[in-house]
């Protein structure tokens, strides 16, 4: 165990303060005298600190639960009405000082342990919600739609066999003004599932366009594709001087079957839309 | 004007900066150019004293700055640079208004500069004294950016890439107008781009550098005349080197005097590249020469564009 | 007119507006109690009499606009409608609350009920979501807040809802209220000006030093791990000792309860947001306007005061706020230790079991932490706009 790690020594103490507080009810005697019964004796500590984490445990698990449940339904496009309601009530939720929270419970529901459960439960919904929310929202939505557009390992291994004589890809006109990069060394990428997700991941952090656009580069990345030297000249003749460079590229690097020069085809799209 | 004496500046065991002792002229254009680390930036921004060299001293004027208060001399040279900075919180006015201000100008001193200014960079004044930065295209953003670096009228005004962030119709103008301004207030200007066109099109004098030192230093037709260094080469464009100095060279370098020639007649002082471009929409291989007031001068003849220029004795760093 | 042409388009007034039904239909709308301690029976939506039929009639117009189309006109009418509502059924249950004191006992109470509530609450939220989709500017927020608040207290100030258990709590305990109210200000203040003097420098620190930014903000996020109740009790003890090491200290005020542990703790609770915001306020100013700053010759402090400091002030703000709704909520807890303040009405409800003294403790301090997170949130936006 690691002398400086927090938890097992968090553990340790809060074992010896609940058996040994007990214990040290002449230290509280003396400390102070005037005091009949310094020590509260009804329950067992032990006793008294379960219920409280049983308490957590119960209101934070149904919190939680709730609350990403809650996070994700509002964040589906089914759900998406009652988002700014839910995002309200989550805003309103922070302003409430929690005593009041849960002082108003009792006239509410009562005394016991399920109206503060439930009271408990209620008021930690609200930060996971709209935590959750937040984060659920941030994914930039080019990352999904490159991961639907590009798909997974079962797409790329179909193209992997289905590519040979495959069409021309159908790129925008706009690739006729792509600016050759020619003083870059091309990359090739080993196959694998997260080619899609990086060619994503690379995109949102240049910050390219809107999520329509960027999964138009992404499916457009992933079209230009070298495989081998046989799926070349099944690539239009009137192409630009894109085409041309990565068959070059292609072939000076003999990319092997499941090498894939996304990199490369990636800085020549981006060049294209002018996000480079 | 600004006289660099053996500077050197190191972070931890990387020389930025390699013993450089290089002087600028007044009301010259100088830039620094050179590929990412080669320690254009951190000279610039040694002489107001953004860093310190390591050993060495920079003179401005005759005064070695490092004995004035780094405040005193910030203000004394202007200071542009890529992102602009412009401070949000202040209008465009204000902005400009920063060095006057400091240096306590009236009030109607400052107003009368501004508005000098804002014309002088055709911003529109009643349009944009009042405007906040963030309502600013990027080249608006950046010609105030050069008029407040302007507003104190200091001896010198160091550039940093300034352009580097616009695109290219902007970028353009705005070069059009730093030579504009430079010519109309013959101020001494340092400045650092990447970009081997901005340097042609602006330099006076060119500084190529290469890991912190100078590997060539002179006039864009020097340099394009004799690059000297294999760098300088590959930032000419390697191969299209040649086309370089289409641009540079005058038709009055190649003319025949006294020649006669059909056709309509081009000004000897048009670069070769407009020469070339003419014979090859109009089918020709000659074209007539005039002088600026239309007199016909003589002509020029396409066979003698390959000819070698005597290159200037250049000066290699 | 066929059934496709009605549709639901606006799901969320659809939602609040069949709640507030359900709890106009199926809740009890007010409860009758011979004391204070008793919950009493139950009544329905009936015993509210013709006042009751404008807070019926404001309810369909509600449920009526989540059929239309969402537009500005359907989001004012969704605005006007629901508050409408909950100010109607507020001043209708006060109404039937006199009518039914009559011939009563002095002891007799009348209170909402959870129905009552409910509709209450949903009009609000319905008010909010309305305001929201509207997008208005600051100033025009801030007068539909004062409009809704006027329409709650222009009936009480004109007596409709004396007869309210609310309002009877706090008759008979008038000045008490006030009394605390004003305690519970005092108390937030006093710990909002050392949070200042300590946080701001404390925050600058922070942010010029990295080796102690680390340490600092760990140590703060430490103490706001303490719950408050444990916090004022750890307190209590070296407090009481210390006073009575030193009973000098006694005649300034300081001792083991009150308003010293209360303070003391309030304001370590407040300096994280406050440190925290001052850090990241400072770290949002983008270098290159630094480096302008510099260049231009700008002495480091005028570059903190004319440049860092007005740019980071928006984080700071928003820190401020946070601190001052969480010292208005805790402050309330800290009145288990003697300080005073509208907690103390509160726990003097939970203790005694009389639900309204509850709420007469409780909804000030909720009102109160709401009203301080519209007013900081409309200045941060008015100091938005100017900068964006």
């Amino acid at each position: 165990m690691n002398a400086r790690a927090p938890i097992p020594w968090a553990v340790i103490l809060t074992v010896i303060v609940t058996f040994g507080l007990p214990l040290a009810r002449p230290i509280f005697a003396y400390m102070f005298p005037e005091l009949p019964r310094p020590l509260y004796e009804e329950d067992p500590f032990w006793l008294l600190l379960l219920d409280h984490l049983g308490l957590v445990a119960v209101s934070g698990a149904i919190s939680v639960l709730g609350g990403i449940a809650l996070a994700i339904a509002v964040t589906r496009p089914w759900g998406a009405d009652f988002r700014s309601l839910v995002e309200t009530l989550a805003a309103m939720g922070q302003t409430f000082p929690p005593v009041a929270v849960l002082a108003v419970a009792v006239p509410a529901l009562g005394f016991g342990i399920w109206p503060a459960i439930i009271a408990l439960t209620l008021y930690g919904l609200l930060p996971v919600t709209e935590n959750t929310v937040a984060g659920l929202s941030q994914i930039a939505p080019a990352i999904k739609e490159a991961a639907r557009g590009s798909g997974m390992t079962p797409w790329c291994s179909n193209l992997n066999h289905h590519q040979r004589g495959h069409r021309s890809h159908r790129l925008d006109r706009r690739r006729q003004v792509a600016r050759p990069s020619h003083h870059r060394r091309p990359q090739c990428l080993q196959h694998s599932l997260c080619a899609a997700g990086r060619i994503a991941h690379r995109l949102t952090r240049l910050g390219a366009g809107s999520a329509l656009r960027t999964s138009q580069l992404a499916r457009a990345a992933l079209e230009i594709r070298c495989n081998g030297g046989c799926a070349m000249n099944s690539y239009p003749v009137a192409s630009t001087d894109l085409d041309h460079q990565l068959a070059e590229i292609c072939a000076a690097e003999q990319a092997k079957e499941r090498f894939w020069c996304i990199l490369e085809s990636l800085d020549n799209v981006l060049a294209v839309f002018d996000l480079a | 004007m600004i006289t660099f004496e053996n500077v050197t500046r190191i972070f931890g065991t990387w020389k930025a900066v390699d013993n450089v002792s290089l002087k600028v002229e007044p009301g010259e254009l100088l830039v620094l150019i050179g590929p990412s680390g080669s320690g254009k930036s951190t000279l610039l921004r040694m002489v107001n004293r953004l860093i310190e060299p390591t050993f060495g001293t920079i003179k401005l004027g005759n005064d070695n700055i490092a004995s004035l208060q780094p405040e005193v001399l910030r203000r004394r040279i202007g200071y542009a640079i890529q992102s602009v900075g412009l401070f949000p919180h202040w209008t465009v006015e204000r902005n400009i208004a920063t060095v006057p201000a400091l240096l306590g100008w009236s009030k109607e001193a400052i107003a009368k500069r501004v508005e000098e200014l804002l014309v002088l960079l055709q911003l529109d004044p009643a349009r944009y004294r009042k405007a906040f930065p963030h309502e600013l295209s990027g080249g608006q953003a950046q010609r105030v950016g050069v008029a407040r670096a302007l507003a104190g009228n200091p001896e010198v005004l160091l550039m940093d890439e300034p352009f580097g962030a616009l695109d290219p119709i902007t970028r353009a103008a705005l070069q059009a107008e730093t030579l504009r301004i430079q010519r109309q207030l013959g101020k001494t200007i340092l400045f650092v781009t990447h970009d081997m066109d901005e340097a042609l099109r602006l330099g006076t004098r060119i500084v190529v550098l290469d890991q912190g030192k100078p590997v060539r230093i002179g006039t864009p037709a020097e340099i394009v005349a004799d690059p000297g260094h294999a760098l300088v080469t590959e930032l000419l464009g390697g191969e299209s080197l040649g086309l370089r100095r289409l641009s540079i060279e005058t038709v009055a370098s190649r003319l025949r005097k006294g020649e006669k020639a059909k056709g309509t007649a081009i000004a000897a002082t048009a670069p070769l590249g407009e020469a070339l471009a003419r014979m090859l929409s109009e089918s020709v291989e000659t074209l007539p020469v005039r002088d600026e007031a239309g007199k016909a001068l003589g002509s020029v003849h396409l066979s003698d564009f390959p000819r070698t220029l005597k290159p200037k004795k250049a000066v290699k760093a | 007119m066929s059934l496709r042409a009605i549709a639901v388009r606006q799901p969320t007034l659809i939602l609040l507006a069949a709640a507030s039904w359900a709890g106009l239909l199926a809740l009890p709308v007010l409860r009758h109690a011979p004391n204070r301690l008793l919950s009493g029976h139950a009544l329905g939506l009936h015993s509210l009499g013709w006042p009751g039929a404008f807070a019926i009639a404001a309810a369909l117009v509600l449920l009526g606009t989540a059929f239309l189309k969402p537009s500005r006109q359907s989001a004012w009418i969704a605005l006007v409608a629901a508050a409408a509502l909950s100010i109607g059924i507020t001043v209708a249950s006060g109404f039937a609350a006199i009518t039914l004191a009559i011939g009563e006992s002095d002891t007799a109470r009348t209170s909402f009920g959870s129905g009552t509530w409910l509709v209450i609450i949903t009009g609000l939220l319905a008010e909010a979501e309305a305001t929201r989709r509207l997008a208005l500017k600051p100033w025009a927020r801030l007068l539909i807040v004062l409009a809704t608040v006027a329409g709650f207290a222009i009936p009480a100030l004109l007596g409709w809802l004396d007869q309210l258990a609310l309002l009877r709590e706090w008759q008979a305990k008038q000045e008490t209220f006030s009394i605390a109210f004003w305690q519970h200000g005092e108390i937030v203040l006093s710990a909002l000006i050392p949070t200042l003097l300590i946080g701001l420098p404390l925050g600058f620190f922070a942010h010029r030093s990295a080796r102690f930014q680390k340490p600092l903000l760990a140590g703060l996020s430490l103490i706001q791990t303490i719950p408050s109740i444990a916090m004022f009790g750890l307190l209590m003890a070296p407090l009481t000792a210390l006073g009575e090491a030193a009973p000098w200290l006694r005649d300034f005020g300081i001792c083991g309860v009150g308003l010293t542990p209360a303070i003391i703790a309030l304001t370590l609770y407040a300096l994280l947001p406050v440190v925290r915001n001052t850090v990241s306020g400072l770290d949002s100013v983008p270098f290159a306007i630094l480096d302008a700053a510099r260049g231009q010759g700008l002495t480091p402090t005028q570059i903190f005061f004319q440049v860092e400091a007005p740019l980071a002030a928006p984080v700071l703000l928003a820190g401020l706020r946070i601190t001052v709704v969480q010292t208005i909520g805790l402050t309330a807890v800290a009145a288990l230790i003697g300080a005073g303040g509208l907690g103390a009405i509160m726990f003097q409800g939970l203790f005694a079991n009389a639900n309204d003294l509850i709420l007469l403790g409780a909804i000030p301090i909720v009102l109160l932490a709401v009203a301080a997170d519209i007013l900081f949130r409309l200045a941060a936006d008015s100091l938005r706009k100017r900068t964006s």
